[in-house]
């Protein structure tokens, strides 16, 4: 049984990260995180866009906030409210507490003061929650507590054949360890569909296989007509990929050769969930990576062959480029913008099996507490959240 | 000799490891094959003579069909592959 230093939470969960968050019920009160977020550095705004307004969002919304808010890596939460929106915000406090355990301060405009005396009251509590979450200690925890969510972004020909296979390797790993994987990103498995279901424990996770990636598959074809096959970026076909199924054979190399033992909605949260699982939904990395943490990833292998430099705020994200003509033109080993050069496996002829180990002796390293590349270079972004509907 | 990569025994493309021009021999496994054009890393090279309709593989599995004849040797893209008519 392999181990990691971790922060335990009340509900059992263990943490990677130890970070305070502040994040509004509604987006309307986003100007009130970044009061509070400029008042007190230290703890960690969440922007975002939702909130009220979407009829056909709510109960994602609901899913989302809670998902993220309760999420291991979180010490505790700021909620501000305006008052108005779909949501009361100390409701949503008083549930995220119930489902998490974590210190919750939840406030609302309309009903505390107004923007300055609630600004006044989160900034005094932000800095209560900092000095009780910094008092926080790692503690030892087996790696079947660990959530991996795998994501590949601005995909080249190699990603399929260098860094998922990596990732892939390490998936394998921990699903061994008694851990669980998360693989998304639906549009990036259409034409694998017989090749994932084959991998179902059952046949009715066979069954929800390929219903979600035929529904994808029916999305695309409605948004994009005759180009369907071609729902890939223009840095991915420069990359040397051409069609969605080329670049889906590549995609799910990142869930290694385990069975697939569920599929998830976008944000769903793991219970108690092992192994691997798919999380529904879309290949855009910064939404994915919203879906996977709310759902309950601690941590994030990420794989680009254009260099995409993502990370995500709350979460540590390992990058690991799939060619070293990309690693170098990103700055390389010179504090450049990935972690892990798969690369080298074409250039410097390192054996696929001793990239996955150093794989995986990194993400232990990071899952102690050693920063990856997006979190020592502030690039965690916003948080992107899948919305299919119009506001109104 | 240049370096390339054929990844499952039944693909019919494969993929150039560095920049190959016109007449560069192209080494994929076991197979020898002259490049027509000149192709980018890591883009993909026919390594047989494929017809109009042929389902093209790679891993194994077909990632689409040609839309024009595609001679051993040629580049192959968005020119002379597609997958529409795969897609629901």
């Amino acid at each position: 049984m392999t181990t990691y230093q971790g922060f335990i939470r009340p509900n059992g969960r263990v943490g990677v990260r130890n970070h305070v968050v502040a994040i509004a019920n509604c987006s309307c009160a986003n100007g009130l995180i970044n009061r509070i977020a400029t008042a007190v550095p230290e703890i960690i705004p969440l922007i975002h866009t939702y909130g009220c307004s979407i009829p056909g969002e709510f109960d994602r919304w609901h899913r989302i906030l809670t998902g993220v808010c309760s999420n291991p890596n979180i010490y505790g939460v700021i909620l501000v409210g305006v008052g108005c929106e779909t949501y009361d915000a100390k409701e949503m406090g008083a549930h995220i507490h119930g489902v998490s355990g974590m210190p919750v301060f939840a406030q609302i405009v309309q009903e505390d003061g107004g923007c300055e005396a609630v600004v006044e009251h989160c900034v005094r509590e932000a800095k209560r929650m900092l000095e009780k979450a910094s008092a926080c200690r790692r503690e030892e925890a087996p790696v079947s507590t660990l959530v991996l969510g795998t994501q590949c972004g601005g995909s080249d020909a190699l990603s399929g054949i260098t860094a998922n296979p990596a990732i892939g390797f390490v998936s394998d790993w921990v699903v061994s360890e008694g851990g669980t994987v998360l693989l998304t990103e639906m549009a990036e498995m259409i034409g694998t569909e017989d090749i994932l279901a084959a991998r179902a424990v059952n046949d009715e996770v066979a069954r929800k296989i390929r219903k979600a990636v035929n529904d994808e598959e029916i999305e695309v074809r409605r948004w994009m007509g005759a180009e369907a096959s071609r729902i890939i970026a223009r840095g991915n076909m420069e990359g040397g990929l051409t069609t969605v199924q080329e670049k889906a054979l590549g995609c799910i190399k990142k869930g290694g050769t385990t069975p697939i033992v569920d599929v998830l909605e976008y944000g769903e949260g793991i219970e108690n969930r092992k192994g691997l699982v798919i999380m529904r939904g879309p290949g855009y990395d910064p939404v994915s990576l919203t879906g996977l943490f709310s759902t309950g990833a601690q941590a994030f292998f990420f794989s680009t062959g254009r260099g995409n430099p993502l990370g995500f705020p709350v979460a540590p994200c390992i990058k690991i480029c799939s060619n070293s003509k990309t690693y170098e033109a990103v700055g390389g080993g010179r504090d450049g913008d990935m972690d892990i050069n798969a690369g080298a496996v074409i250039t410097e002829g390192l054996a696929p099996e001793q990239l996955g180990e150093k794989c995986i002796r990194y993400l232990l390293e990071v899952l102690n507490g050693k920063q990856t590349v997006p979190e020592r270079h502030g690039l965690g972004g916003a948080l992107c959240v899948f919305q299919n509907s119009t506001p109104l | 000799m240049k370096r390339g990569l054929k990844i499952d025994p039944l693909d019919n493309v494969g993929i150039v490891l560095e920049h190959v021009e016109p007449g560069d021999e192209v080494v994929f496994g076991e197979e020898i094959v002259t490049a027509l054009q000149s192709i980018d890393l890591p883009h993909k090279m026919a390594l047989k003579d494929i017809a109009v309709g042929e389902s093209i593989f790679k891993y194994g599995y077909t990632i689409g069909y040609a839309t024009k004849p595609i001679a051993c040797g040629e580049h192959i893209h968005v020119h002379n592959l597609d997958s529409e008519k795969l897609m629901k």
